[in-house]
């Protein structure tokens, strides 16, 4: 039952992953275009759309093992959705970082609604998956 | 009757098997027996990627490159369970 | 007041270190063996009315002498003769910490077994029989959690009381009759230089000499005995016997287990699983890319804030300096100029460096590094470098001096040695002020890529180096990867910051010492001879520059360039602070860059050029000395210098001469 539910997961946030990586460096590479996906707000950053490619990679893979019914599945599915919360604490921080520099120092004016970036919200559902699913696989290894 | 015996890195992720000879030279031979790893000890290969492994030795992991786990041979009868 | 002396001996990563940390807390010594450049931590502890020094020994899998470490280790022991030896276990990795134990056994000391770790080996469901054990090896076993602090006060009592208490039981384990008749004739044979059998026990000596290790031999010279000894080994069948003797020491652990540990599990566990995912061998390095990516995004935007506090407080005390009128006016300059401007261009990259420390310090402590490092050896064995080289290479992106140091777990000379020398390719923190400003001021609309570009030269250029080296003068292939994968874990803030601190540390004694030093000499032969305009070309300065000018003339450097690449020899950071001094704008980052835009013979390409000579062209003084240090050779610390000239000039050149062509034919 919960495997239904997990498989639909992985596929839904590794297209999503992939949709929004991709945007983010070809926007970069076709001048002009760039302006159409930040009425999106996405913005042009070929690097980190590389790293949701990669985030999106692991969570079809996880898709293509839960729906095979093979193995290592559950262990893929667990990684993409760590490997999603770890760049959304990566991205929010930075952010938060820069906005402060700018609060703090700069005289600019910042709007939170800069935080709004893929790699952040495209984090959320996965952060509670990570809750829902995830807590018994990650219990298991020790904490320091 | 001659057990046959391959090298480590042919083995599959999950198998369990038991260490026959190590061709290695003196030092690193006794650093491998330190870890644990010594003709007549069990491993397990726990992930496998075109010869280069991670195995579990005495409860602990190592990983080991192809060339490494080449001079590592071990029983061809692989077990699952106490022999 | 009572004196003991203890060791702390174990495997590497059982928390030996976190032990040693709690019970010294700041009364701790980090020096070196003598000799060699492995680390000798020592520190002193107080329980009731002991004063107790400890000595953390370095980690180790046994005591043969297989490596520095294990030699260190085994010779503390058998020279120093500790009251007390504290043989700390991980207990989530009981079996394999056995093989020590039965070593150290060997070794007849007082012993006391720290039971490590307990917390997780329990949550694990491993239940070990302390009391078992406690018969089974007749030495006191105590539970202890180091990263809590847990069992620590029970320790030291055990401790204590084991070295004010005699006779210690010598441990035997029973080799079998051939073996042990070999043993007992070797004792004896050892047995007859009295001062032989004194220094070193003679069962020991016997047995280590049968497994036919050549330290143990090297004791032997200037003994009356040697002949003798040396003989009776010519008759024994070393290769078998030594074969033997590990399978009965293996032998004696596998009887003992399950008496004592009922449930050592070995099955697979989540860390196994994560592993299926981080070494896939199609997501193994995008993950890996992905990960440093995020490391060095979270640095420069955390940086960020921290740098512009910092510049504002240095722009206060300058200001507050100018105002305050202190005469005379050079000591006013020595002060602004000298020191703050100096002084100042260091510490702005602090946050900078301490926090990409402190997230590798976070990767490594996780657990993650270790895999990595395994990933990329497939790649790094093709160019020529193990794959253990990895870990120092991402620390030199911080601060090259500690990667050096990292290097010390490369047990391989050629694969240690080529590592060190391509490391100061990797473009450390101190040389993005030059970066910065040059990128910002000639490539404002690109800055950021040009940074990176430059970042991924400096690799290429490493891994380049490595190739060529392996064909030309150090041929041969890295040693086979062989790394233990310590399982995944939380790290602890504490431990990560304290790992953060160690490497760190050496980039601020830098900024205090060196940086100082150097940035006072800048001053000085900017200011002198006395009377000139400071940092004119009647300066010291000048006329320093004046002479390397024909050096630099093919790559368009004039001599003021010439004059901060040379100051850049003493720390990379004053590069900037000199041109700031010889163009004449302070330590104000805007007016320099006016400066800069108005000289016409500086433009892009020349700036380009000279950025890539500073990524290049030789370690700075602190990274030599410790290049020097670990080598142990002037010879290759030189050659680092040549090399990286040479490099520097050629790619600089190349450049500078190449790019009218490239931008005339577009």
């Amino acid at each position: 039952m919960a495997s239904t539910t997990k498989t639909a997961f992985a596929v839904i946030f590794g297209i999503l992953y992939w949709i929004f990586g991709i945007s983010m460096i070809v926007s970069a590479l076709i001048p002009g275009l760039g302006d159409l996906t930040g009425q999106y707000m996405i913005p042009t950053d070929p690097a980190a759309g590389f790293v949701l490619c990669v985030v999106g990679t692991v969570f079809l893979f996880a898709y293509r093992k839960l729906a095979g019914g093979m193995a290592n599945g559950q262990a893929f599915f667990c990684v993409g959705m760590g490997l999603s919360l770890v760049f959304g604490i990566v991205a929010l921080l930075s952010l938060l970082a820069t906005g402060a520099d700018l609060v703090l120092f700069g005289g600019e004016p910042w709007d939170p609604v800069q935080l709004l970036v893929p790699m952040v919200y495209l984090a959320l559902v996965p952060a509670i998956g990570l809750y829902a699913w995830g807590r018994e696989f990650i219990g298991n290894l020790v904490g320091a | 009757m001659m057990a046959e015996t391959i090298p480590l890195s042919y083995l599959t992720p999950g198998t369990e098997a038991t260490v026959a000879d190590v061709r290695a030279g003196c030092g690193m031979l006794r650093r491998l027996a330190a870890m644990g790893i010594h003709p007549e000890s069990r491993v397990t290969v726990v992930c496998s990627d075109r010869g280069s492994l991670i195995v579990s030795v005495a409860g602990t992991r190592y990983a080991l490159s192809r060339g490494m786990a080449m001079k590592i041979l071990v029983g061809a009868t692989t077990g699952m369970g106490a022999a | 007041m009572k004196k003991i002396r203890i060791a702390l001996a174990g495997n590497p990563n059982v928390g030996k270190s976190t032990i040693f940390n709690v019970l010294t807390g700041s009364r701790q010594h980090v020096g070196n063996w003598p000799g060699v450049t492995v680390e000798k931590k020592s520190g002193f502890a107080k329980y009731q009315d002991y004063e107790i020094e400890i000595v953390d020994l370095p980690g180790t899998y046994s005591l043969t002498a297989y490596s520095i470490d294990e030699v260190v280790a085994r010779d503390y022991i058998i020279d120093e003769k500790p009251d007390v030896v504290i043989h700390v276990v991980d207990a989530t990795n009981f079996e394999r910490n056995l093989y020590l134990t039965t070593q150290l056994m060997e070794l007849g000391v007082p012993l006391v077994m720290a039971l490590n770790m307990s917390d997780m080996a329990e949550k694990n469901g491993t239940a070990i029989n302390r009391s078992s054990m406690k018969k089974f090896f007749e030495i006191p076993v105590v539970r202890t959690v180091g990263s809590k602090a847990e069992g620590l006060d029970e320790l030291l009592r055990a401790a204590v009381h084991e070295a004010e208490t005699s006779p210690h039981h010598e441990h035997a384990i029973g080799y079998g009759d051939t073996i042990e008749r070999s043993i007992s004739d070797l004792g004896a044979a050892i047995g007859n230089d009295p001062a032989l059998a004194a220094r070193y026990p003679p069962r020991w000596l016997a047995i280590r000499l049968l497994e036919g290790d050549e330290n143990a031999k090297e004791k032997l010279s200037g003994s009356q005995a040697q002949a003798h000894v040396l003989a009776l080994l010519e008759k024994a069948d070393l290769d078998q016997t030594e074969a033997e003797m590990a399978d009965r020491r293996y032998g004696v652990i596998g009887a003992l287990l399950p008496q004592v540990c009922t449930t050592c599990v070995k099955e697979m566990n989540s860390s196994d699983l994560i592993d299926r995912v981080i070494t896939d061998r199609y997501l193994g390095i995008p993950i890996f890319l992905a990960l440093m990516w995020g490391a060095f995004q979270l640095t420069f935007a955390v940086a960020t804030p921290f740098m512009t506090a910092i510049d504002e407080l240095f722009g206060y005390c300058g200001a507050v300096l100018a105002g305050s009128g202190i005469e005379p006016a050079w000591l006013m300059s020595l002060l602004g100029d000298g020191i703050i401007g100096g002084v100042g261009s260091v510490i702005i990259f602090l946050p900078n460096i301490f926090i990409l420390l402190f997230l590798l310090a976070l990767l490594e402590d996780s657990g993650y590094l270790a895999r990595a490092a395994f990933v990329m050896d497939r790649l790094m064995y093709a160019i020529g470098l193990p794959g253990k080289s990895f870990i120092p290479m991402l620390i030199g992106f911080g601060c090259n001096v500690p990667a050096i140091m990292a290097t010390r777990s490369i047990e391989d000379k050629s694969d240690r040695l080529i590592t060190i020398l391509i490391n100061p390719f990797m473009s450390c923190g101190a040389r993005l002020p030059v970066f910065v400003l040059l990128a910002g001021v000639f490539f404002p609309a690109n800055a950021g890529n040009v940074v990176f570009i430059l970042y991924v030269l400096g690799i290429v250029v490493a891994i380049a180096s490595a190739w060529l080296f392996r064909k030309t003068i150090l041929p041969g292939k890295p040693a086979p990867f062989l790394m233990e994968m310590p399982p995944y874990r939380l790290p602890t803030l504490f431990t990560s910051v304290r790992h953060m601190w160690d490497r760190g540390y050496m980039y601020l004694r830098k900024a205090g010492g060196i940086i100082l030093a150097g940035a006072l000499i800048v001053w000085f032969l900017a200011t002198f001879p006395y009377g000139v305009e400071y940092g004119s070309a009647d300066s010291y300065a000048g006329m320093l520059g004046h002479l390397l000018q024909p050096l630099f003339a093919p790559l368009g450097f004039d001599w003021k360039i010439a004059v901060a690449l040379l100051f850049g020899f003493i720390a990379k950071e004053i590069v900037v602070g000199s041109m700031g001094v010889l163009y004449g704008a302070g330590d104000d980052e805007g007016s320099l860059a006016a400066a800069l835009l108005a000289d016409p013979s500086f433009g892009p390409v020349t700036a380009f050029a000279l950025m890539v000579f500073v990524l290049l062209y030789m370690p700075c003084i602190a990274a030599l000395a410790v290049i020097k240090k670990e080598t142990g050779s002037w010879k290759w610390t030189i050659f680092s210098v040549g090399y990286g000239i040479a490099v520097a000039y050629l790619l600089a050149f190349i450049i500078v001469h190449a790019a009218p062509m490239l931008i005339g034919g577009i």
